[in-house]
């Protein structure tokens, strides 16, 4: 374990350089230590990550390394951290089943999908100092078919957790000005009336409480810039306005030991970014005016025309009745 | 104690709806949240993905993002052709075929939410005493080959060639983003998100704004006409390429009195005149949605029949004709509003 823990400045330093080969826009003198990723969600919890200008949090952050094919649907991706210095990284199925520890690799811990087990893996990078305890968590979504996330969120993993309760399932995600829940627990056990910190790559800053049963309902705050346009063609899939990472926090201190928790991914834009109910509204309207000539009856248009009431009311259909 | 209950066909086949309507839109509850926990990701029914509440996936989702994610990106990059592209499609489509070969078609007739909102329309629209607008013989071709454009262009074409390149990226679901059902069970979930326009670029603005516009003119044209969405709806094209693989069929056999009665195409809500005129495999037609009204209102003994593996479910009757004309006539109108529509054989006799 030592030999991993002294190696990993090394390991850091070969993921950055090649980071760097993979991303020449990326300004050659940047820092290994704050490097940073803004993250486009492309499913689920999977993300693609750039380089972004500043630091935005102290907390831990658990992210996908830039790598060369990290697009390929279902390829092995490497995970990095930040804030944090790893002794072990693991990977929890979704099947509920033990879970792996992640092989280090020159760009960071080797995350492989296992075929028929499910599409999210839970990420954990555990750090131990002392009497000083931390974890970093996230989720990777790759698309395998298999179960359902529940027993892998349910199973204790680490002593301080944040767990989401729900994940955002396919074709959702987290987004602003939505409330999402997260369970806080040490131990197994709900962990009441703790606070709960969220940092936002745009800057936000919030503090929640978790209630009587440990949940944590998170809101996420509406504080995205204008996205840059998205390039025409080759294949990719728009999202829509380009998502931002968030990571939620928290501590615990008992018997002497002080656990650190913290869970990152991303969020994007309010629901309604990009859209209009008006000229939905309107569309929809629209369609009805076009439609609302079948609702009249014949005898209906003919008694407008002649402008006198009209008192076979008694039929009921246009047509001419023929038994 | 079931037949009291469900004195009709018609009346089994609505109480089957409304609970399919349930589940397809808020069933997610129930059987789960996550993918993996719906019923299927490939229904041959237009249930929602965007709805966030559903219980199961409509097939058109998959399909569309094979399309553009693996056969598009695939026939590009020229590799992994089997894992990335042959094998999710087969999955796919076999996962759809593990459900349509239990109920053919009736998934259109019995499970589908969109064809069960036009059907609460078209009743309602009969108790509001609008008048009904059908397809004759010589006109309802022209509708039929639009569910089979819908299909190969916005379900399979676009997205192959957003896939590849040659198309925006934006096109790469346009079936969902012009999806009535798409509209009509997020509202029910009192989710506006859909019906709000994308208005980013102009192919979202303009897709959006065919589907809002078809979906406004679908919600009030089902007061007035039967189904109306359902016949260009891909879905239909989709389960009638596969039909005849399925064991459950519904079955007509030739019949002198036939030519001068046609009360089955009257009762027909697609307006399938072929069930009248042919028999045999014939009058199974593409368009045909299971729905049983045909052999509902067939007057006389065993000529239209539902089977399953060859055993007849259920299968028409002159005494259960006339019970049923009690309560309904062939065109939908309810009891003590029994005007029936002029056939052809009606006008030609």
């Amino acid at each position: 374990m030592k030999i991993f823990k002294s190696s990993f400045p090394v390991l850091a330093l070969l993921a950055a350089w090649s980071a760097e080969a993979a991303d020449m826009t990326a300004p050659a003198s940047r820092p290994v230590a704050t490097m940073e990723h803004a993250e486009r969600r492309v499913h689920g919890g999977e993300h693609a990550q750039r380089p972004a200008a500043r630091e935005w949090t102290s907390y831990p952050l658990l992210m996908r390394a830039m790598t060369k094919g990290a697009e390929q649907r279902g390829a092995p991706v490497l995970m990095t951290t930040k804030n944090i210095q790893p002794d072990k990284y693991a990977a929890h199925p979704p099947s509920g089943d033990a879970p792996r520890e992640l092989e280090l690799t020159l760009g960071g811990a080797k995350l492989e999908p296992l075929p028929e087990v499910g599409n999210y893996y839970w990420v954990t990078a555990r750090e131990e100092q002392g009497d000083r305890i931390t974890v970093a968590s996230t989720t990777h979504y790759f698309s395998n078919p298999g179960p359902a996330p529940t027993k892998m969120l349910l199973m204790q993993k680490h002593e301080l957790e944040l767990i989401p309760q729900p994940l955002p399932r396919e074709h959702g995600r987290y987004r602003e000005n939505e409330d999402w829940k997260f369970l806080l627990r040490y131990n197994g056990q709900p962990l009441p009336s703790h606070a709960v910190k969220l940092e936002t790559q745009n800057g936000s800053k919030n503090s929640f409480s978790s209630d009587a049963e440990g949940i944590v309902t998170v809101r996420f705050p509406a504080d995205s810039k204008p996205a840059a346009p998205k390039k025409e063609g080759g294949g990719g899939h728009d999202h829509g306005p380009r998502s931002v990472p968030f990571v939620l926090q928290t501590e615990y201190e008992v018997n002497g030991k002080q656990y650190i928790t913290a869970f990152n991914s991303t969020y994007s834009a309010d629901a309604y970014a990009g859209r209009s109910l008006a000229w939905g509204t309107g569309f929809t309207l629209f369609g009805m005016l076009l439609a609302s000539p079948l609702l009249r009856r014949k005898q209906d248009i003919r008694k407008a025309k002649a402008g006198v009431p009209d008192k076979a009311q008694a039929a009921n259909t246009n047509t001419a009745k023929g038994e | 104690m079931l037949k009291k209950l469900f004195p009709t066909l018609s009346r089994f086949r609505f109480t089957v709806q409304l609970i399919m309507l349930f589940v397809t839109v808020y069933g997610g509850n129930v059987v789960g949240h996550y993918a993996a926990e719906k019923i299927t990701g490939s229904l041959p029914a237009l249930s929602c993905a965007y709805d966030k509440q559903n219980g199961g996936y409509c097939v058109l989702i998959p399909l569309q993002h094979q399309m553009h994610h693996r056969i598009g990106e695939a026939l590009v990059k020229g590799q992994q052709v089997f894992n990335t592209v042959v094998l999710p499609l087969v999955i796919t489509l076999a996962s759809f075929f593990v459900f349509f070969v239990f109920l053919n078609k009736a998934f259109c007739g019995w499970i589908c939410p969109m064809g069960t909102v036009q059907e609460l329309a078209y009743k309602f629209g009969r108790l509001i005493n609008r008048p009904l607008h059908r397809f004759e013989a010589n006109n309802v071709g022209r509708v039929r080959p639009v569910k089979w454009l819908m299909l190969l262009v916005l379900v399979l074409g676009l997205p192959l060639m957003a896939g590849m390149g040659v198309a925006p990226d934006q096109v790469g679901d346009p079936y969902c983003q012009v999806c009535p059902s798409r509209i009509a069970t997020t509202l029910l979930t009192a989710d506006t998100e859909q019906i709000a326009m994308r208005t980013a670029n102009p192919i979202n603005f303009t897709l959006a704004a065919i589907g809002n516009t078809m979906f406004g003119f679908v919600l009030l044209a089902a007061f007035a006409a039967r189904q109306p969405f359902c016949r260009i709806c891909p879905m239909l094209s989709l389960n009638a390429l596969f039909q005849k693989l399925s064991p459950m069929k519904l079955v007509k056999v030739q019949h002198d009195k036939c030519d001068k009665c046609g009360i089955c195409t009257i009762a027909c809500p697609m307006d399938i005149h072929e069930i009248w005129h042919n028999h045999g495999s014939k009058a199974f037609h593409e368009d045909c949605t299971m729905c049983g009204r045909c052999a509902e209102y067939c007057p006389d003994d065993d000529v239209i029949q539902i089977k399953y593996f060859g055993v007849p479910l259920f299968k028409s009757s002159r005494e259960y004709f006339k019970a049923r004309l009690k309560l309904e006539s062939p065109e939908g109108m309810p009891k003590n509003k029994v005007i029936w529509l002029k056939t052809e054989g009606a006008k030609n006799g």
